[in-house]
């Protein structure tokens, strides 16, 4: 795993160094990159595609 | 017993950098850069063109995901490598992506040389319902000038069945073809509170 800084260029946000190669995904939490690389042993934060309607009463 | 083979063309494997100039090998000589997916390359004696007409050099190997913020977010940037780009050629890229939470809306954008580059391939926005998206488009080269190559955005609208027409000009960019350049594909959520997955994104070069 690597965190990769964010750096804004122009009005975008950047990664601050290139994205490993290895890296299987990456995830953007409003501050840093969190890259995880093929080989780690972590569990990548799932979150649902589609997610389920609220229930209603 | 003696059987006709149809001959297939040699292919020599190499990396992009170290394929020789196309104008200094015989017209029809095939190459695959190893480096860019295994895509195969055809010389017509000028230009490195794809085998077949169409070769998918770039396949994003990881998904990116992104929340908290309501910035745009450069999420994948490819570099096309010197050469790859020639007259008449067309860039076609595709992304999926699917959306988790309906807080806000979502827009993708396709730049031309860097995340603060040239809105060249597409600028489309999704509502705040939406949780799924999915986007394909092409620019266009035409002639070369100096050494240069005009990509021009196509898919603008659908009026009609085949056809794009647009009330504004086009989006352009000009491509030097001896350099190499990022295509940036971009996300941008209106809402912090949603999160944008990108699951699948490519680059085909045609032509």
């Amino acid at each position: 795993m690597k965190i990769i800084k964010a750096v804004l260029v122009g009005d975008c946000i950047d990664y601050a160094e290139p994205v490993p190669k290895d890296a299987i995904a990456v995830v953007f939490d409003g501050d840093v990159f969190t890259v995880y690389q093929s080989g780690d042993d972590l569990e990548i934060p799932a979150k649902p595609a589609f997610p389920e309607p609220a229930k209603t009463p | 017993m003696l059987r006709a083979v149809a001959q297939q063309p040699a292919v020599t494997i190499a990396t992009w950098a170290n394929f020789p100039a196309a104008s200094s090998v015989p017209s029809g000589t095939v190459y695959m850069a190893s480096n860019y997916n295994n895509s195969e390359w055809v010389s017509d004696g000028t230009y490195w063109k794809p085998r077949g007409g169409r070769q998918r050099p770039f396949v994003m190997a990881a998904a990116v995901s992104s929340t908290g913020t309501t910035s745009e977010v450069n999420a994948w940037a490819p570099t096309i490598p010197a050469g790859m780009l020639f007259p008449m050629c067309n860039v076609e890229s595709g992304f999926v992506v699917t959306k988790t939470g309906t807080a806000g809306s979502i827009t993708m954008r396709q730049r031309y040389n860097g995340a603060a580059g040239t809105v060249v391939g597409f600028s489309g926005s999704a509502g705040t319902t939406t949780v799924g998206m999915v986007g394909l488009c092409r620019v266009s080269a035409g002639v070369a000038s100096a050494g240069n190559i005009t990509l021009t955005q196509g898919y603008s609208s659908y009026t009609a069945l085949g056809i794009g027409t647009s009330t504004s000009p086009a989006a352009t960019a000009t491509h030097t073809m001896s350099g190499a350049v990022t295509y940036n594909l971009t996300l941008q959520a209106s809402s912090a509170a949603d999160t944008i997955n990108i699951t699948n994104a490519f680059i085909e070069v045609c032509g």
